[in-house]
């Protein structure tokens, strides 16, 4: 009797201790001070009566600015950390080379473009100071990938939220909103829609 | 309550880890403050563990082995992903005719022979045209000798994966070629190429084609240590193709002229810098050829099997829980047998806490002897496994304890610790008076 006792004890004891090995992260659900306030699924009925005619016109899931580069589809995680990935489609519309040079976003104390690495067989993202587009280049941030980091978020993010951030090029800033997807999302919940 | 977790953030990884390790060693020292206070068990524990040294023994190795089993699974597993990750280091990235990334990051980094489309001259003069590139480099693989991949390439993608030769020099000829680190023939070696790889290569198919051994790479850790590499012209000439100049022009190595491009299945990038890889990769991912990062490939893969490395973590930590248990049922009943002798001990004066602590002292003695034989088992057995995965691999395996072996290490004598006062509550129970009476 006293063993079985002790074998539930271990067990129960093991159980956080593997949680902890995985690395597994808690999610509280807290309040989303500087993060646009929750409105996407409100506004969003593309799948209502118009199944091939995606028109995403009026929403935040393109963003294009005036010099010629398009963002589609930006996105993140939901995290409590203070710093998060954020990915993006883009597309430089652009009659010449677009530089990506840096971004930056009001929920966070800093921002900048990181590019995907293995250091010796282990994962992370390093800074890259620019990136030139072609004319006519499309180009995906996406998981072990590029990147656009923000650092110091000042709450955290929370899935479905949304949030600003601003993209700086040599010929301008373009500003987009990214969707908050779960945190352990893989793409954007609507990537491969069309948006002719 | 973010003010701490910001000056954790600000940590340094190492002090993190060192931190989370004291944290799960604490339990120990504060157990052992409460309850040998005042009080001097170490004579009484020492004779214990020498009168059962025969069971203690057995169950000191019993727990070295849980432990040393977990930690070098763990060990090991982490190994092999850096092992095979760093074999990818030298390919920043690798272009191909569209198709399967995984498949091509196989047979380039790894060498594991694939059929794979050609690339053709167009492609061949989009790469050689874009400025951003400093190396490219063909490898055409698909012939062996003496069962080692025979690649052609360049002369600069051999210093680009070696650096400085071991012995000799690089290929400056057509019938020339250079030996891996590990590779099976020597320096001034000839031999003619077969046809495709393993039992089924046709040794004939290229005779004629004598190919002489002129040096040897330095070890890479890497697959490639077995291969033989030679001028990439020579495959395509072996195979009756044009040489990749045009007719006249006396050289090898790139450039090389689109119009007699036989073709290869992939190209291998190395940009100076991070951006312009990333610049180049985005240009030349297009409709009609894939340019990728092995090592995000990697990472990838890397990802999606996390699940079965957390498993398997929670399997050794399950394990070693079980061993732990099974010995502290061991000790209770040991406990029983001194039953009599604490009892006497008890009617000369000796406080109860007094038999609590000798039995936890000697609990954990064991625990203690078998967590520290446990690393050494675990160090020893992850060395072993390592052997065996690289006499397959062929991959440079660096095996050693880490972080996260200690702290499942930690976590198992804390846990024990705890699971010893089991035992001891059973001899501090025990009635006195019963016990003197069996014992008359």
């Amino acid at each position: 009797m006293r063993h079985a006792a002790a074998l539930a004890l271990l067990i129960a004891l093991a159980a956080p201790g593997a949680a902890r090995a995985d690395g597994g992260q808690v999610q509280p659900a807290l309040a989303e001070a500087d993060v646009v306030g929750h409105t996407h699924e409100a506004g969003h009925d593309h799948d209502a009566g118009e199944p091939d005619g995606d028109d995403h016109a009026d929403d935040d899931h393109v963003a294009a600015a005036p010099f010629g580069l398009v963002a589609l589809h930006p996105w993140t995680r939901a995290t409590a950390a203070r710093e998060a990935l954020v990915f993006v489609e883009l597309e430089n519309g652009a009659a010449g080379p677009v530089t990506l040079t840096g971004a930056r976003s009001p929920a966070a104390t800093s921002a900048g473009i990181v590019a995907f690495r293995l250091v010796d067989g282990v994962a992370a993202y390093a800074p890259i100071a620019s990136l030139p587009l072609d004319p006519g280049a499309e180009i995906t941030l996406a998981p072990f990938g590029l990147a656009i980091r923000l650092e110091g978020l000042s709450a955290p993010l929370t899935r479905g939220a949304r949030l600003p951030v601003t993209l700086l090029t040599d010929a301008g800033a373009l500003d987009f909103v990214a969707e908050v997807e779960a945190a352990d999302a893989r793409a954007h919940s609507h990537a491969g829609h069309s948006h002719d | 309550m973010t003010a701490l977790g910001d000056l954790w953030a600000a940590l340094p990884a190492a002090a993190q880890d060192a931190l989370l390790l004291a944290a799960l060693l604490s339990p120990a020292p504060v157990l052992a403050a409460l309850l040998l206070r005042g009080l001097s068990v170490g004579g009484l524990t020492g004779a214990l563990l020498w009168r059962f040294r025969r069971t203690n023994l057995l169950f000191a190795a019993l727990m070295a082995l849980s432990v040393g089993l977990g930690a070098a699974v763990i060990a090991q597993e982490r190994a092999l992903r850096q092992g095979a990750a760093r074999a990818a280091d030298a390919f920043d990235v690798i272009v191909a005719a569209p198709g399967d990334r995984l498949r091509l990051m196989l047979a380039a980094v790894y060498l594991d022979p694939a059929d794979a489309p050609l690339l053709r001259g167009e492609a061949l003069a989009r790469l050689q045209a874009d400025s951003q590139i400093d190396l490219l480099a063909p490898l055409a693989f698909g012939d062996s000798h003496a069962g080692a991949p025979v690649v052609g390439s360049t002369a600069a993608f051999v210093a680009h994966l070696s650096g400085p030769l071991a012995e000799g020099r690089v290929f400056a000829a057509e019938d020339e070629a250079v030996a891996g680190a590990r590779a099976p023939v020597a320096v001034g070696y000839s031999f003619t190429p077969a046809h495709g790889h393993g039992p089924l290569a046709e040794t004939d198919a290229h005779d004629g084609v004598s190919l002489r051994v002129v040096g040897r790479m330095a070890p890479t850790g890497t697959p490639w240590d077995k291969a033989i590499v030679t001028p990439v012209e020579a495959v395509w000439n072996t195979h009756g193709l044009a040489n990749g100049h045009a007719p006249g022009v006396d050289r090898i190595g790139p450039p090389f002229d689109p119009d007699y491009f036989p073709g290869t299945p992939a190209f291998v990038i190395h940009a100076q810098e991070l951006w312009r890889a990333y610049a180049v990769q985005a240009r030349h991912d297009r409709g009609d050829m894939m340019a990728f990062f092995p090592g995000a490939e990697l990472a990838r893969l890397n990802a999606l099997v996390g699940d079965v490395r957390q498993a398997m973590s929670l399997m050794a930590t399950l394990t070693q829980a079980l061993v732990a248990a099974g010995v502290m049922a061991g000790l209770a009943a040991l406990a029983r047998l001194f039953g009599r002798r604490f009892a006497l001990l008890r009617a000369l004066g000796a406080p109860r806490r007094f038999v609590l602590a000798a039995m936890w002292s000697y609990a954990v003695a064991l625990v203690g002897a078998g967590c520290l034989a446990g690393l050494g088992v675990g160090w020893l057995s992850a060395r072993l496994l390592s052997a065996l995965v690289e006499a397959r691999t062929d991959l440079a395996l660096a095996p050693a304890l880490g972080w996260p072996e200690l702290h499942l290490v930690a976590g198992f004598f804390s846990l024990t610790c705890l699971l010893a006062l089991l035992p001891g509550l059973a001899a501090y129970r025990r009635d006195v008076p019963s016990d003197l009476r069996e014992t008359a």
